[in-house]
């Protein structure tokens, strides 16, 4: 009897509170703002603001600062960017203006830039273009300065939603587009970089259209004036391409790029124009754990005393994520640098590294990092096989 | 047997119970009919400027009730070549009918009750905010039976205002006839011109859309703010 009474009675309740109801006024959320950062914020509600939110740009930047200890004393290469130990290096100070273009939404063509420097890092020494402020890597006594500025990336952008699922059209000097590792720091998730990523190339010049022909599959082609050079005598036509196949909702995805120059070492311009094959395949294990692979193979031809020098980099990454501000991950690199002509020492490399990478605040990064290297076949650290290192970076976003 | 008598005088309850709670509430003796209305905001903007929202609100939730919201926002920033002003300037005429609905009414008693929510902000530099005053009048031909008035408010060199008044007058008598209710309200933002970027000055009474964000500081003092009764708003009320 009694359980009756008390459904019956709940069964009451529950209809009088249906009745009862009033229409609510709807609770529309507030208009979602992108990410902004220090400098954006501080324009906020200023006419100078108001004037790159309205044009769509925003200026911002960041700064990252890395200490690394290790086994060498003097000089961690031909490991980088984080190749100074024992001392406070300001690898990059980034500042970054752009206009974006707007991929949803319109059928209408509309039209952006991007303009990234270094102003000032220690990374311009591995990024620095031939005849784009290049003079700074002999301008201390033949030897790089240890602080460069370097205009790493600036295009014009033109994104054309009607033809096929869209297409996005840059012309100016852009980052490579192939591999795992990125030149901007917070693109990464551990502070030091592979050595595939190190010895290859990191920018073009010229011009690249990236067509996306489904909503899983999508290429690029582009035409430029080689790899890491700007405008200069050192120039030749270079093709670059990849096709990328990433189903929105499926686990894998696989990005296959080509760098097909005349392959052979420039030796009147005493240039390197590679040819580089690349393949990554990335699978989410879980919610939490994703695993990446790349295998790139490279190979130029008329090298001085060597003839044909060619390089294999397979790094594999492993990341955790722990919770939404931590994650973790574990790098294992194998990379062959058969005849030496990349890092200057021949072997195999292996190189371990394990890192974290932790936001206390939206606008930090710390990444504490260990990492172990070992040459088989020759001694490029210090003369020694090995080097152990121990690093941490932190990236201010301002 | 137990468990189908049991059942029976659950359900017998709860039917009772739902006919005792569906019934609907008794009409008033009193009521409102709503007439004619002329309702204006006009808008004014010069220089580094926002305006939103702009609206004004007449609805008559019960028929002895008339609710009548007036919402908009004002901004001004520092414009580099001249000077700033933002404001909108609400004006309502609404006329309306007192009906006694039972014959044993002879005389009813008129309520007015005016609240205003909303912000004021302005920058250290340069820039002022300023609201109001609301100001709420019915009258029966030339004589003015009850008015309300809300006090202006405003803000300068960095100070920030968060506003929420509420004003009852004592209830007047009134007959069954034609009334008119004159309602004004304005908000206004200025800032004078300045090359040296400077942080918008800014009216805000009305709810969470009209201002876009983009348009007050980062850091701005009232952060989260809950914006949803932001306005100025008359209730009218007849009891008898």
């Amino acid at each position: 009897m009694l359980p009756c009474l008390v459904l019956a009675a709940a069964m009451s309740l529950s209809q009088t509170a249906a009745v009862g109801d009033t229409p609510q006024p709807s609770t529309s959320t507030p208009p979602t703002i992108p990410d902004r950062w220090f400098f954006m914020k501080l324009l906020q509600g200023t006419w100078e603001g108001s004037l790159l939110d309205g044009n769509r740009m925003q200026v911002s930047g960041w700064t990252d600062v890395s200490y690394t200890v290790g086994t060498d004393r003097r000089s961690n290469l031909p490991m980088g960017f984080n190749y100074i130990p024992y001392e406070l290096d300001v690898q990059q100070n980034w500042l970054r203006i752009e206009r974006t273009v707007v991929t949803s939404g319109t059928t209408e063509p509309t039209f952006g830039f991007r303009w990234d420097t270094i102003l000032p890092g220690t990374d311009y020494r591995f990024t620095a273009a031939r005849g784009l402020f290049s003079d700074q890597l002999t301008a201390s006594h033949g030897r790089p300065n240890r602080y460069g500025i370097d205009p790493i990336q600036f295009y014009g952008e033109a994104y054309i939603p009607t033809i096929g699922r869209g297409m996005d059209i840059k012309v100016g000097r852009i980052f490579c587009q192939y591999g795992v590792e990125t030149n901007d720091a917070i693109s990464n998730a551990l502070g030091s970089h592979a050595y595939t990523f190190i010895y290859d190339p990191f920018t073009h010049t010229g011009m690249m259209a990236t067509t996306k022909l489904t909503d899983a599959w999508s290429f690029q082609l582009g035409l430029m004036l080689g790899d890491d050079v700007f405008i200069d005598p050192a120039d030749n036509p270079t093709l670059m391409g990849s096709v990328k196949w990433a189903p929105p909702t499926g686990r894998d995805s696989v990005l296959f790029s080509v760098i097909l120059g005349n392959g052979r070492f420039d030796q009147a311009h005493n240039f390197h124009n590679p040819e580089i094959f690349d393949l990554v395949w990335a699978h989410k294990i879980n919610s939490r754990l994703n695993y990446s692979l790349e295998c790139l193979y490279g190979f130029t031809n008329n090298v001085p005393d060597i003839g044909m020098a060619n390089w294999l980099g397979i790094p594999n990454y492993l990341t955790y994520t722990l919770t939404p501000r931590l994650s973790t991950t574990a790098r294992l690199e194998l990379f062959d640098d058969f005849q030496g002509q990349r890092t200057g020492f021949k072997g195999l490399y292996a190189a371990y590294t394990t890192g974290l990478s932790f936001s206390p605040r939206k606008a930090i990064i710390i990444r504490p990092e260990l990492r172990y290297d070992y040459n088989i076949d020759s001694r490029p650290f210090e003369n020694k096989h090995g080097l152990f290192t121990a690093a941490t970076d932190v990236i201010f976003r301002w | 047997m137990k468990t189908i008598l049991a059942s029976v005088v659950a359900v017998t309850w709860s039917v009772a119970l739902m006919a005792v709670q569906a019934q609907p509430p008794a009409s008033p003796s009193v009521t409102i009919a709503l007439g004619a209305r002329q309702g204006r905001v006009v808008p004014m903007r010069q220089g580094f400027t926002h305006t939103g929202g702009g609206n004004i609100d007449v609805a008559q939730p019960a028929p002895d009730t008339v609710v009548v919201t007036m919402t908009g926002v004002a901004v001004a920033g520092a414009h580099p070549c001249k000077d700033s002003l933002a404001s909108l300037q609400f004006d309502l005429t609404q006329e309306f009918d007192i009906n006694f609905e039972k014959p044993e009414v002879k005389k009813a008693k008129l309520t007015l009750e005016g609240r205003v929510i909303g912000l004021l902000r302005s920058h250290p530099n340069a820039g002022s905010a300023e609201e109001g005053p609301g100001l709420a009048t019915v009258s029966f031909g030339p004589i003015v039976v009850v008015s309300l008035s809300l006090p202006p408010h405003a803000v300068s060199c960095g100070e920030n205002l968060s506003i929420n008044d509420r004003e009852v007058q004592v209830p007047v008598p009134v007959t069954a006839d034609k009334y008119i209710l004159h309602q004004t309200f304005a908000v206004t933002a200025g800032h004078a011109r300045s090359l040296k970027p400077c942080k918008a000055a800014s009216a805000e009474f009305a709810p969470e859309q009209a201002l876009d964000p983009l348009w007050i500081s980062y850091w701005e003092p009232f952060h989260g703010a809950a914006k949803k009764d932001f306005g100025f708003q008359i209730t009218l009320k007849v009891a008898p």
